[in-house]
């Protein structure tokens, strides 16, 4: 999903590197007071998510997809954490390894980190919150439920905005893509990329689940991280 | 500071390392908005900032593939470097909070 430059309208570029600094700037400042402990988390979720976009799975219909990480990170290190992790796996993957524009890594932020983690954070926080797998079968299906649909979500919205980015000229009328060419395909695609994706972090969480690890610990403590949500 | 969960890390570190050794055998087709994008476009070219060291993870444009001349390797270096320079993007702010904390006891 990563856009390269020269896809994009200008006026897009500019909407979209708009939010990006914003969500980037709240970011680095919620991290004032974190601990060493969660920054250790964050590092070998980065790589790990590196790691992961790197490997194309085949889909249906002679495509590839990829792991975005998106809900997986947001489930870890809490929204403004996982908005980090994703954006400096981006900004490398853009600069070192050409993959995806410098000029539209704003677009890119916005679509796989922004949309990818905050989707991902909002659909958990409801279906989810101070949900035990533990406590009953009923409960774990709940549980991973909601991991399964945010992670499915979060791809399946963020190709929505890459379309719509794409798609949509307002300067630059020449683009080669139209809004309604691009969107039923790139939906049809990261459909089945989504259904991919919720699995492998279902998988994931479960064994975070068996370390007794604090999965959720930022997902239950909105606080923590996110005050504006507490509940 | 909390206590850092061995098991996450352990966990995690396996994974990476199975995802590191298992990329060269991912699939080479489009993703899903190349894919996208070349049914309806001919030559969907777009433009990166490709300084050729890395191009396309150790592909056969690289300059480590040049070095290598092995696909396999490079594609496994090439990742390998990847997460290196990723890891120690975070480890600027551990060594900013271990200094703060010096500065503090001191």
């Amino acid at each position: 999903m990563h856009i390269p430059d020269g896809w994009i309208d200008p006026a897009i570029l500019i909407i979209t590197w708009f939010f990006t600094l914003l969500g980037l700037f709240v970011s680095i400042r919620r991290m004032k007071h974190v601990d060493e402990r969660r920054i250790t988390y964050m590092a070998v979720l980065a790589g790990t998510i590196f790691a992961a976009q790197m490997l194309n799975f085949p889909v249906f219909g002679g495509t590839s997809g990829h792991l975005l990480g998106a809900a997986l990170a947001t489930t870890i290190v809490g929204p403004w954490g996982g908005l980090l992790v994703i954006s400096v796996v981006l900004i490398i993957q853009a600069i070192l390894f050409g993959d995806g524009g410098i000029l539209a890594l704003g677009a890119n932020i916005f679509n796989m980190g922004i949309i990818g983690v905050f989707l991902a954070y909002f659909i958990i926080r409801l279906m989810m919150v101070y949900t035990d797998p533990k406590q009953s079968s009923r409960m774990k299906i709940k549980y991973y439920s909601g991991v399964f649909l945010a992670s499915f979500l979060s791809v399946f919205i963020a190709s929505f905005f890459a379309a719509i980015e794409i798609g949509i000229p307002i300067f630059n009328s020449s683009s080669f893509v139209t809004f309604s060419e691009v969107l039923p395909l790139m939906l049809f695609y990261h459909l089945i990329i989504g259904v991919a994706e919720g699995v492998i972090t279902c998988v994931i969480v479960a064994y975070f689940n068996t370390i007794e690890m604090d999965v959720f610990l930022e997902v239950n403590n909105p606080s923590f991280s996110f005050p504006l949500l507490r509940r | 500071m909390r206590h850092i969960n061995n098991r996450y890390l352990f966990g995690t570190i396996i994974l990476l390392l199975g995802l590191i050794l298992i990329a060269p055998f991912a699939d080479p087709n489009p993703d899903g908005l190349e894919s996208a994008v070349s049914s309806i476009h001919d030559n969907p070219e777009g433009n990166s900032f490709d300084l050729g060291l890395f191009s396309d993870y150790g592909g056969e444009n690289s300059f480590l593939f040049h070095i290598l001349n092995n696909e396999f390797l490079s594609v496994i270096v090439s990742a390998i470097i990847g997460v290196i320079v990723i890891i120690g993007i975070f480890i600027i702010p551990i060594l900013y909070i271990r200094h703060n904390k010096k500065g503090i006891s001191s």
